[in-house]
């Protein structure tokens, strides 16, 4: 057991150490990649502050994924509603088609948009990235959302459409609220992965779309100081906020699953 | 309203959850479809709500065929098992929930749920949340919720089944004196026989999708026209034979092992040479019968069993087995082991087709 | 609300989210296959001819071996991944409560971060300059920094880090979902701690021990930020190649069929992966009968 307990120390260690050498190594008030030991500095945030090439980048991949979460959320709630409450003709095709997304490789899902938005003439948009992001999130926000429709008594449903609502009025007084917090779940799972996407992006964003980890990718390709560090360790603070955030609404369990 | 079922027909995969159900409930008239589990009652009662769509047939309310129109337009509220109340609203909310949804205005909302939280006894409970109620106050918000729209058929989907022995009683009671009071045409479905018989004006009793009979709880209770009937709504001590003789509203039934019993019957009852059972209630039996219970036995006490407003006696008769409520009297029961003569009238029997 | 309407209600929901799909799924998938039929020109693909030009091309020697380079490396990451997971997962499952959820999130954190962040935090350890390179200098280990990087030694290491939750995860679930009965009832039936793990433990979990497996197979086979930015030129994986295949010689064709390849390769793992899952959870039940 305590061989148990100490390997786990270990793989603990190794799992976290890339993770806080990158918050300790965005203090360093040195020219180059040396950790700090006696003084720490803020001087790389402030670099990283008065980048535009990494602030553009932040504001493009917020708003990406801001809009990808509104999206995928919203349209998921829809198709999660239709897919437990209905019975209907195709209803395993659809659902197979929302979480198929899940099983194909970045690259190749990259390669595809890359080819295909070339050829309908959405290149270098921002639109085709929201596209993009969109079919990467939703079999997430999908999964977490329809558990949560479930969840809720159809009796509910029947009794509001008893007392006089019609179906799209039971779901949307009924049936939205209660799963509020879900959809919330699902928001956020959005963000974060689209906030975070590299592989797809990469390959299919065009030269006026950077977001901010394609940014990162080359600025780490080319020329490398401490400002790299410094929007490192914003952006684990970050995903660190947004998992707590998560956790909170209950997202993190219907991910583990 | 008056409410009529035309051979109303439902099947799920290979199973007839109704099976050809025609009935009539008149308007103002407290009814219940009792049965047990499976039978189909809350498929009916889902199906007049128009939440199941029919396979064959028709609802007709008030004239007007409804079979087709959909639930929300369709002015018949349902209390659900469950009573499925919004736990995200408040039980004013609840209850105003089908108010908005018919658009009346906000200053008539507000008179028509206080009114109709009174009449439930639940007055300034109203800003409350339904996990903030006992179960017997959730209860009352589910029927206020469904009688405040003033639809014209109330159901009621096994609606006292979650409250406890001492509740439900209580609820009895004030449920037929609230639907008394409002005057609304009600259908209860129920498994409960005491349920339907304490509240009903007219009971249909239902197996395996179809109505086996329909009458008064006192018809339903003393004159089952069917085994099934006989059996589901108390204890019967049964014969079986076959019928030897149908004379003057009588028939004689001979049992296998020698034993000649009669019944009181009506005309549409199993002829002479059909197999048939004579049942008699054991609270109908007597010990020591008087002159007018013309039927009679000699028996042996197995056992007999205080029951504080009666006592069970099991008693034998050759290879006759006989239940008997007694009421307790002064003089001591007979002890097991001891003769007696146990009796009743013919008019007390009644005869049934052999299932 | 009749009868039609409430047949079309629920293609009406779904329309939104399928018509993005299609678009931004399913015909960019659909038109890969088509590209990677088609000639190359310079001027771009040539949509008048149908060709298996590119897949041929795929078995030259060079990129032939890019697959098998990328192939083999992976084989060696899922290898290393689930013999470190094993211990880990059978000390995660036997915690309770909130223990037991830190851990997880400590093991899920790589999963969280960003890839690109990750790579970089593997830099600042691994690199010529690195910390453990300082650390083995200052012990005196070494005179001569030891290459951690731009090698396939650091594309392995970071994808083990990357990678690890998906062996971890299935094999927690399926360790903390063992019955305690069952080791309790071997235990009284005379059996000794190995050979309880020998005998129940090891076998209840083999399934999803390998689904895990071939899970983390496929991620390795596709990864592309860490085994660029770990790896560099010299530890070209497929990914890498596809990405200037694509990006800098514009062979489309040759991309696509590249993907492709990538693609019916994945599903071919997954759908295997389920079916182990599925045929373990039968075992199970016929071993419990026995």
């Amino acid at each position: 057991m305590i061989w148990l307990r100490l390997f786990n120390l270990l793989m603990a260690v190794f799992m976290l150490a890339p993770l806080v050498l990158i918050l300790w190594m965005s203090f360093t008030p040195f020219e180059m990649f040396r950790l700090p030991t006696d003084t720490l500095s803020l001087r790389w945030y402030r670099e990283a502050f008065n980048y535009p090439g990494f602030l553009n980048a932040f504001f493009l991949s917020a708003r990406l994924a801001l809009v990808t979460a509104l999206a995928a959320s919203v349209m998921a709630f829809l198709a999660a509603y239709a897919l437990v409450r209905f019975r209907f003709p195709g209803r395993r095709f659809f659902e197979a088609l929302f979480l198929a997304p899940l099983l194909v490789p970045g690259v190749v899902l990259g390669i595809a948009l890359l080819q295909y938005v070339n050829a309908i003439g959405l290149y270098n948009t921002f639109w085709a990235l929201v596209l993009a992001h969109v079919a990467i999130v939703t079999p997430f926000a999908l999964r977490s959302i329809q558990a949560q429709i479930r969840a809720v008594p159809e009796d509910l449903e029947w009794a509001a459409m008893n007392l006089g609502a019609s179906r799209l009025q039971a779901m949307l007084r009924i049936t939205v609220p209660l799963t509020a917090r879900a959809v919330l779940a699902g928001f956020v799972l959005a963000f974060i992965i689209s906030f975070a996407e590299v592989t797809v992006t990469i390959f299919m964003t065009g030269p006026a779309y950077p977001t901010l980890p394609v940014r990162i990718y080359n600025y780490l390709s080319d020329q490398v100081d401490p400002t790299v560090a410094a929007i490192s360790a914003m952006l684990i603070v970050l995903s660190l906020a947004l998992v707590l955030l998560l956790d909170r609404l209950g997202g993190l369990r219907t991910l583990a699953k | 309203m008056a409410l009529e079922l035309r051979d109303l027909r439902k099947r799920f995969g290979d199973v007839a959850a109704i099976d050809g159900v025609a009935l009539r409930i008149e308007d103002g008239e407290f009814f219940s479809l009792l049965g047990p589990s499976g039978c189909g009652k809350t498929t009916i009662l889902r199906t007049i709500a128009g939440i199941v769509t029919p396979d064959a047939g028709a609802v007709v309310l008030g004239g007007a065929d409804i079979t087709r129109r959909p639930l929300h337009a369709r002015d018949v509220t349902l209390v659900f098992q469950n009573y499925a109340l919004f736990p995200h609203l408040t039980v004013f909310d609840n209850v105003a929930f089908g108010l908005v949804m018919r658009r009346v205005a906000r200053a008539e909302i507000r008179t028509r749920v206080e009114e109709a939280l009174a009449l439930v006894r639940l007055a300034g409970l109203g800003q409350r949340y339904p996990a903030q109620v006992s179960g017997g106050q959730q209860q009352r918000v589910a029927l206020a919720r469904a009688l405040v729209v003033r639809p014209s058929v109330l159901l009621l989907d096994e609606p006292l089944s979650n409250l406890d022995a001492r509740l439900r009683d209580e609820m009895r009671g004030e449920l037929r004196e609230i639907q008394r009071r409002v005057g609304i045409t009600t259908i209860l479905v129920t498994h409960d026989i005491h349920e339907a018989f304490a509240m009903s004006d007219r009971i249909a009793v239902l197996d395996r999708g179809r109505v086996e009979q329909i009458g008064t709880p006192t018809e339903i209770y003393q004159r089952p026209r069917t085994r099934f009937v006989a059996t589901f709504s108390g204890q019967m001590n049964e014969f079986d034979g076959v019928v030897e003789a149908v004379a003057d509203g009588r028939a004689s039934v001979a049992t296998p092992a020698g034993r000649r019993v009669a019944a009181a019957v009506t005309d549409d009852a199993p002829g002479p040479g059909a197999r048939a059972s004579v049942m008699v209630r054991p609270e109908r039996v007597r010990l020591d019968p008087p002159a007018d219970a013309d039927q009679r036995l000699d028996a042996i006490v197995e056992s007999v069993t205080y029951l504080g407003g009666s006592i069970r006696m099991v008693a034998r008769a050759g290879g006759d087995r006989l239940l008997a409520d007694l009421p307790t009297g002064d003089a001591p029961p007979p002890a097991p082991g001891a003769r007696v003569v146990l009796g009743w009238r013919t008019a007390d029997a009644v005869l049934v087709a052999a299932g | 609300m009749n009868a039609g309407a409430r047949r079309w209600l629920p293609f009406l929901l779904l329309l939104p989210l399928t018509a993005v799909l299609c678009v931004g799924f399913l015909l960019p998938l659909i038109q890969s296959v088509e590209n990677s039929f088609h000639g190359f020109s310079p001027r771009g693909i040539d949509r008048s001819t149908w060709t298996l030009a590119a897949y041929t091309k795929l078995f030259d020697p060079f990129y032939a071996g890019v697959f098998g380079r990328t192939l083999r490396i992976s084989l060696i990451i899922s290898a290393i991944t689930a013999v470190l997971a094993y211990p880990v997962a059978l000390y995660v499952a036997q915690l309770r409560g909130r223990a037991q959820a830190f851990l997880l999130l400590v093991y899920m954190s790589p999963w969280l971060i960003n890839v690109v962040v990750k790579a970089f935090g593997w830099t600042l350890l691994l690199g010529p300059r690195g910390t453990i390179n300082t650390i083995l200098r200052t012990l005196g280990l070494t005179d001569a920094p030891v290459p951690l990087m731009f090698n396939e030694t650091g594309v392995i290491i970071g994808l083990i880090h990357g990678h690890f939750i998906f062996v971890l995860l299935p094999l927690w679930a399926a360790l903390a979902g063992i019955d305690p009965n069952l080791r309790w009832a071997a235990g009284n039936l005379g059996a000794r701690p190995w050979e309880i793990f020998r005998r129940v433990t090891l076998p209840l979990s083999l399934p999803a021990l390998m689904a895990g497996v071939i899970i983390n197979f496929t991620m390795n086979m596709a990864a592309f930020a860490t085994p660029a930015l770990l790896g560099g030129t010299r530890v070209q994986v497929v990914s890498f190649l596809a990405y200037e295949v694509n990006l800098v010689d514009l062979n489309w064709p040759l991309g696509a069929a590249m993907s492709m390849v990538l693609l019916v390769a994945t599903l071919v793992l997954v759908v295997l992966s389920q079916r182990i899952v599925a045929s373990g959870r039968r075992r199970v039940m016929f071993e419990g009968a026995r």
